[in-house]
């Protein structure tokens, strides 16, 4: 070993405390980046050899109903590798030992395993036997959740007849990694929505569909083709009525799968740069302080004949052995926050496997970034200590020039200062790098926290926003297809019916000059009570039959304000007629896009009097799990969902998986709070020990020098904390632009709950900070300050 | 002991401050010991100019850090004014520190931010019976540089500024540790005037620690010292005046 290696190594250990902050902080930021990275390519890898496996769709068409030979005609577009029809049901079962009703997915399979296109996974038991009988293969989180297994039976009313269903087996498919019913669920809830995989034979003779299906599944050779070859498809089944087609990347499953994809992404882009920026700084302070410290000893060693190279390699070196502990024990942080983040996966995701790898490559790629990070906040140290004079060096350096400061030109402010006030303002003007360094630490991790706070806030906030303001029914009933007045006045005789409230829900093409969007539109009555419109000052909105609102999104989306004129097609029914309407007003809503019209105005584009596919149910009091029993038997109904469910369930899984990115932000902002708080004020306080230690034998106590230090770090973190707060809501309102979907928007909304948070836990950094720098002040060596000179 | 303070010394009539009682004080460095004390015993008298020799290694740094109780002896005592030091926790060491004395070093370490008075104000702003802070410049002859940084001051004007914030807070006793150490001989000699006259006119003890022999001659008493001991006293009957000492 070198004497220089041997110094390396000794004056890391006696900086330990520093070195151990910026190893940390690179730690933090390399297991993010290895950590995060990984688990965003292995989930898209995961999904990408699960789709090319079991050959996932890449266009989806469901419609009416339509002879299974048109596959035939399908397969004839140009583009087209291979389609297939089968049918798809929603039916209600039931379980027995459960009183609450589930929704299943009937899903036809060939009676004969085949390659078809989203194909299934069997996780366990057998394929189908007997063709026409009623074995049914579930899929196997559905299974899981209600304790389901081979053997078991369920209960299914097909076509007003229930069916004894037997469980032959557990599945997974490509098209439910994320199972959830429809896009506006957002949330997988296991126990209430499984598919069902039945035999063609079984699902055309329960449903009476013979030679027929209602829906198509095909994939393509070129995925960029896939909006002509829609078109195409959609030309070619116009007679049959079609409801909606669908490309992969629209897919409700695919698309969140997708999304969480991005938003990884976005996580490995943003997190790791701001921590090796902030490790470069906090290695620029100490080791700028390193070398003006030992500028004796440089030139000492130059004396002697050491080169100006080796002597800035000296300082270089520190920086980048840090960084590789730092980046080695990132990789161990990298491999638990693979299998932390996995586990998460697994849980909502249905895959049948998991990569769990971790990249050689994207830990090289974060090991170079260290470096030259490490390597660039030692450059100007390294410049400084190549460029000593021996001669000059080994002279003790000139005493640190003090003058005035800007402050003391009004004489009124200076004059009423303590003078620790005034020392604690002129070390400021003095150290300004260090004084803008901690400030911006400061800023960055209160930006950090803000974001952290506003982002469980306003996942919180959207959710109450949608069940407490806008849903207010007890129990959502869908139906099968369109019904009349009958069924309505037949749910108003029910018992524990307090209230009912028709919904008519149609999927229509909203176009304008020059821009088209797939819309559901919402009917509801006059009166509404159970389904409230909020305009964006949140004032409640009537609707009446001339009225056409639009939410904000929507509205943007779609480039329209109040006044503008919107063409709408119907995108079920065979005869496809257009309508002009006005946009008359704009609402607000956070989850999911609506636009809205009345009820009976709704039907009419549809040429019915009256149709509703949907019922508001107000129960009576805390009835609603009773009524919900009561309608599993109503014939007309495919589903029954009770509002206080649905918002648990949304705000668990939402609320679960905010709070632990919270705990990984506040995680990041603490580190980076600590690190550059401790370092600065570690340097601070050895360039000044003796200043420091003086004051001690002048009779000062521990705590009354600790108190310059701790004002000081007050005073630049309060100043931090106001620069930060601007910072942190133009990072809320990016997390927000970042998070938007079609599926929801964060409202950007920032409560003073997220603001005091904020201060209390800068001001807690700021408080483990001084309680460190107090040791150093209790341990200060009186004697040994005053006995040397620097 | 349960004296009335101060107890008159039957030699000479005067109080004793300090009475140092075989002081011994040893560093333990990994497996050797530092002697730096062996067995010191001494009495110091209120309102005297003590003067203590030695050369470097001697033991003289460490009993002035002793008694200014910015060091403890290791076993020993050292009674102020009948006090025992050495039962004082850090927090008493500190009150003794802030009321009692006042410490003058070789390298002055001013704060370099504060100006002379400013650095003066930081010393009289923690005592409750300080001296204006101009007044403590005027002891020095520095009120005219009182605004300047200690950068812009020369050594010896810094070193006077350093005994201005010493004498502030109106201490019993001025510990001065090699104060002319770094200065040239006619600023050294300023500040020696400075201190007698100091020692004259506010009646505190004056202690100076050195290897200059010829500045014995100011004081009432030479102590010398060599190898952690007092070798002897030497009682001067006549004090010569700063203006007179050369080296």
């Amino acid at each position: 070993m070198t004497i220089l290696t041997r110094k390396l190594l000794r004056d890391i250990w006696r900086a330990r405390g520093q070195s151990f902050a910026i190893a940390m902080l690179v730690c933090a930021g390399t297991s993010e980046y290895v950590g995060v990275a990984s688990v965003q390519r292995n989930l898209q890898l995961t999904r990408d050899e699960y789709y090319a496996d079991c050959r996932m769709a890449n266009f989806f068409i469901s419609l009416a109903r339509a002879p299974r030979s048109v596959a035939d005609d399908l397969r004839e577009i140009p583009g087209v590798r291979n389609v297939q029809g089968r049918i798809v049901k929603d039916v209600n079962l039931g379980i027995e030992g459960y009183e609450e009703s589930r929704t299943g997915r009937i899903i036809s399979l060939p009676d004969v395993r085949a390659p078809v296109i989203n194909d299934i996974v069997l996780i366990t038991g057998r394929y189908f036997e007997h063709r026409s009988t009623s074995e049914i293969i579930l899929s196997h989180a559905f299974a899981t959740a209600n304790k389901l297994k081979i053997g078991d039976t369920i209960t299914a009313s097909i076509n007003n007849r229930q069916h004894t269903l037997h469980i032959v087996g557990t599945g997974m498919s490509p098209e439910y990694v994320y199972m959830i019913r429809s896009a506006q669920e957002l949330i997988p809830n296991p126990d209430r929505f499984g598919v069902l995989w039945v035999s063609q034979t079984f699902a055309e003779q329960s449903f009476a569909m013979q030679g027929a299906c209602n829906d198509f599944v095909g994939t393509v050779e070129r995925p960029a083709e896939i909006d002509r070859i829609l078109n195409t498809a959609s030309s070619v089944l116009a007679p049959y009525g079609v409801f909606a087609k669908t490309n992969r990347k629209d897919q409700t499953s695919s698309f969140f799968l997708a999304n969480e994809i991005r938003v990884l992404g976005i996580a490995t882009a943003i997190i790791p740069p701001i921590f090796m920026g902030v490790t470069a700084l906090v290695l620029v302070v100490l080791l700028n302080r390193m070398v003006r410290h030992e500028r004796t000893q440089i030139g000492v060693m130059k004396a002697f004949g050491y080169s100006d190279a080796s002597v800035a390699a000296h300082y270089v070196w520190f920086a980048l052995v840090l960084g590789l502990a730092g980046c080695l024990a990132g990789y161990f942080g990298g491999v638990l926050v693979v299998k932390w983040v996995m586990q998460i996966y697994i849980r909502v995701f249905q895959f049948p496997t998991f990569r769990m790898d971790i990249y050689p490559i994207i830990m090289l790629q974060s090991a170079v970034l260290t470096m030259v990070c490490a390597a660039a906040g030692a450059f100007g140290a390294a410049r400084q200590a190549a460029r000593i004079e021996p001669a000059i060096a080994i002279r003790a350096e000139a005493p640190k020039y003090s003058r005035r400061i800007f402050l003391e030109r009004f004489n009124l402010i200076w004059g009423s200062l303590s003078f620790s006030s005034k020392m604690i303002a002129r070390n400021m003007a003095r150290y300004k790098f260090r004084a803008v360094f901690t400030l911006s630490g400061v800023a960055m991790s209160t930006a950090m926290l803000l974001m952290g706070w506003f982002l469980m806030d306003a996942v919180n906030y959207m959710i109450d926003f949608q069940f407490s303001q806008t849903q207010l029914e007890d129990v959502r009933v869908l139906l099968n297809g369109e019904q009349g007045k009958d069924t309505y006045h037949d749910l108003q005789r029910l018992s524990d019916v307090k209230a009912v409230e028709p919904v008519l829900q149609y999927p229509f093409e909203a176009r304008t000059n020059w821009r088209k969007k797939e819309i559901a539109i919402v009917g509801i009555p006059a009166q509404s009570t159970l389904w409230r419109l909020i305009d964006t000052q949140g004032n409640r909105v009537e609707i009446d039959k001339h009225d056409f609102v639009l939410d904000e999104r929507l509205a943007e989306q779609l480039g329209v304000q109040p006044g503008d004129e919107l063409v709408l097609k119907p995108l079920m029914g065979r005869v496809p007629k257009e309508r002009r309407v006005h946009v008359t007003k704009i609402v607000k809503q956070y989850l999911g896009m609506g636009s809205y019209m009345e009820i009976e105005a709704l039907s009419r584009v549809l040429d019915e009097p009256f149709a509703m596919n949907t019922a508001l149910i107000r129960s009576e009091w805390q009835r609603a799990r009773e009524l919900d029993k009561g309608l599993r038997d109503v014939a007309a109904i495919a589903s029954v969902r009770i509002k206080e469910d649905s918002h648990a369930n949304l705000k668990k899984s939402l609320g679960e998986s905010m709070r632990a990115v919270n705990v990984i932000i506040l995680g990041f902002a603490a580190a980076i709070a600590f690190a550059i708080i401790y370092n600065s004020t570690i340097v601070s306080l050895t360039e000044r020990h003796r200043e420091l230690a003086a004051l001690r034998v002048m009779g000062y106590l521990p705590s009354e020098v600790g108190r310059l230090i701790y004002n000081e770090n007050l005073l630049l973190s309060a100043i931090g904390f106001v620069v930060g707060i601007p910072l942190g809501i133009g990072l809320c309102g990016l997390i927000v632009m970042a998070y938007e979907n079609d599926l929801f928007r964060l409202p950007f909304k920032i409560g003073l709950r997220a603001y005091a948070l904020t201060i209390l836990t800068t001001f807690c950094f700021v408080t483990v900070a001084n309680l460190a720098a107090r040791r150093k002040i209790l341990q200060l060596d009186m004697v040994e300050a005053l006995k040397m000179r620097d | 002991m349960n004296q009335p303070a101060a107890e008159p010394d039957a030699s000479s009539g005067r109080n004793v401050v300090f009475r140092i009682e075989h002081v011994r004080k040893e560093y333990h460095v990994e497996d050797t010991v530092v002697y730096a004390l062996r067995d010191a015993s001494l009495d110091i008298f209120e309102n005297e100019c003590l003067v203590i020799l030695g050369p470097s290694g001697s033991g003289k740094s460490t009993l002035l850090n002793i008694i200014g109780g910015i060091d403890t002896p290791s076993s020993g005592r050292v009674l102020f004014r009948d006090t025992d030091l050495s039962r004082y926790d850090r927090n008493a060491l500190t009150m003794y520190r802030r009321v009692n004395i006042g410490f003058v070093f070789q390298f002055y370490n001013l704060i370099p931010n504060l100006t002379a008075r400013e650095n003066v104000e930081m010393a009289a702003e923690i005592s409750k019976s300080a001296m204006d802070p101009n007044e403590a410049l005027g002891l020095v002859n520095l009120e005219l540089r009182k605004d300047h940084f200690p950068s812009q001051l020369s050594g010896g004007e810094q070193q006077r500024v350093a005994i201005a914030r010493a004498v502030a807070k109106r201490p019993d006793i001025l510990l001065c540790d090699e104060p002319t150490g770094a200065l040239d001989v006619s600023s050294g000699k300023v500040v020696l005037q400075v201190l007698a006259d100091v020692n004259r006119t506010t009646n505190a003890t004056v202690v100076i620690i050195t290897h200059n022999a010829i500045i014995g001659n100011m004081a009432d008493r030479v102590v010398h010292m060599t190898d952690g001991r007092i070798r002897d006293i030497v009682v001067n009957h006549e004090r010569a005046t700063v203006h007179s000492l050369e080296w």
